[in-house]
């Protein structure tokens, strides 16, 4: 069964750090056909410029493995050239914002341009979620239920605290997607898959912060029928950024 | 030999998996000798004793698998009071499981100080749910370990996703402050409170049934450690902390 992973990084935070080949090779011995990379650390913060440039050079060396998530800090003025240039020129496939590291709460206007470029490049959003104040998962409803055209991720499922608001925040709002990593919560996973259905929810790894072994073990524990694993695995990820 | 430090029975919400025969599976599945286990019905039901009575039963059904944890809840004054008494004398658990997020009190809270001294008496650890704020903050736990020197806190999960930093720290700070490994994800965090905290300070727990079992064993499979380190983990550390206080 082929896969894709939604979520993993390339470059150094404070406790973490993996290069592109690091990647691949780990990518590699977990039989992981493609992911999708984005900054992390300083990379979302104030350096996103250079960070999304090590994306594209990344995603470039190794021609259908990767796939390339930028990031930009809404705070900075120069945010939306930086997303337009990224998606339209370097062929990245979406944006990933994460509200705590880069200081601004999900439902806050201050996003509103990038998401309307966004929306009128038709790509979808990866969001962080699970931290307190900033990024829950009820608040990112009532985000996408005001941009219902433009798709956006879950990511983390809430993290380990919300993940009892991650079935009704996908209710709310019918254009998100659900992103499986770093939440250990098997149970929430099937439940979603009954409740929600399995073509809304991805696999993701959030590696190198993760153990890749662990995050796709977590899947293969739930059970799921033959059609729901792929369709999780990669049919769904496949679909939403037109990769095969 | 692995004693898993974290572990709840009975019927919960809508969780399944926590009959006795699913939990002993589970341990069989993945290698697991003995489970401390709590009632979560007990943190938050009406009536304060049912939950324990059900523990204890487990408990004398299948002595070489299980030992109980006493849970209750704050709010019940003297009555929980009673039961933590009961639980810790009559019934013989082991300690006490405070999840302050779901039953609604900050964990600093002087609610729980009578129980706090009742587990002082009986030299029994408490183990608290961490990580989530705003009512299990890890440096709330960490205020009562200052508080009360004499009793051993587990922050369970270890602070989780968010707080795991704190919970190291606090392990570091207080002599009586131990980490539990269920629900967090991130090895290298794992990897960090062995090496700053001590290995000494790190217990094995899974949150089974909430949590998989085989996946918290995979986890720290793949943190690659030496013997001695894995020994400790898995149940040195919670033969000293629980039977021999």
């Amino acid at each position: 069964m082929k896969i894709i992973d939604m979520h993993c990084h390339i470059g150094k935070d404070i406790d973490v750090e993996v290069t592109c080949r690091g990647l691949i090779k780990i990518m590699n011995k977990y039989k992981v056909d493609m992911a999708v990379i984005s900054p992390l650390g300083k990379g979302l913060i104030h350096e996103f410029k250079q960070f999304n440039q090590q994306i594209v050079q990344c995603v470039g060396e190794n021609e259908g493995r990767l796939i390339g998530f930028c990031s930009a800090n809404p705070w900075f003025e120069n945010a939306v050239a930086e997303l337009e240039k990224r998606i339209v020129k370097d062929k990245c496939k979406g944006l990933v914002l994460h509200p705590a590291k880069q200081g601004f709460h999900i439902s806050s206007p201050l996003i509103y341009p990038l998401i309307e470029e966004c929306q009128s490049l038709e790509i979808p959003i990866y969001f962080h979620t699970g931290t307190s104040t900033y990024d829950l998962p009820l608040d990112l409803s009532l985000l996408a239920a005001k941009f219902p055209k433009t798709i956006m991720i879950m990511g983390q499922m809430g993290t380990s605290d919300y993940w009892m608001d991650v079935e009704p925040a996908a209710k709310l709002a019918s254009n998100l997607m659900v992103e499986t990593s770093v939440n250990p919560n098997i149970a929430l996973i099937q439940k979603l898959v009954k409740n929600i259905g399995a073509e809304r929810i991805a696999f993701g790894s959030g590696f190198p912060f993760t153990d890749l072994e662990y995050e796709i073990k977590k899947i293969e524990l739930c059970n799921f029928s033959d059609r729901e694993q792929e369709l999780i695995m990669f049919q769904n990820a496949s679909h939403l950024l037109g990769v095969r | 030999m692995i004693i898993d430090v974290h572990v709840h029975s009975g019927q919960w919400l809508n969780a399944s998996g926590a009959e006795v025969k699913t939990l002993i599976a589970k341990m069989d599945a993945s290698g697991i000798d003995v489970s401390i286990v709590n009632s979560p019905k007990a943190l938050t039901e009406q009536n304060p004793s049912g939950g324990n009575k059900e523990v204890f039963e487990i408990v004398c059904q299948y002595p070489d698998r299980f030992m109980g944890m006493a849970a209750v809840n704050p709010y019940h004054g003297e009555i929980a009071e009673k039961e933590l008494n009961k639980c810790l004398s009559h019934y013989e658990f082991k300690g006490l499981k405070l999840h302050p997020w779901i039953q609604g009190y900050p964990a600093h809270s002087e609610i729980t100080y009578a129980l706090l001294d009742i587990c002082e008496g009986y030299n029994v650890p408490v183990l608290f749910h961490s990580g989530t704020p705003p009512y299990a903050q890890v440096m709330q736990i960490a205020y009562l370990a200052h508080k009360y020197p004499r009793v051993k806190f587990i922050l369970g999960h270890m602070g989780l996703t968010y707080q795991w930093r704190q919970a190291i720290e606090a392990a570091k700070i207080y002599d009586n402050v131990f980490l539990d490994t269920s629900g967090i994800t991130y090895p290298f965090a794992i990897t960090k409170a062995i090496n700053e905290a001590g290995v000494h300070k790190v217990l094995f727990g899974t949150d089974n049934p909430f949590l998989d079992p085989q996946l918290e064993i995979l986890k720290i499979k793949n943190l690659h450690l030496k013997s001695d380190q894995w020994e400790a983990i898995m149940y040195k550390n919670a033969e000293k902390l629980f039977l021999k206080g």
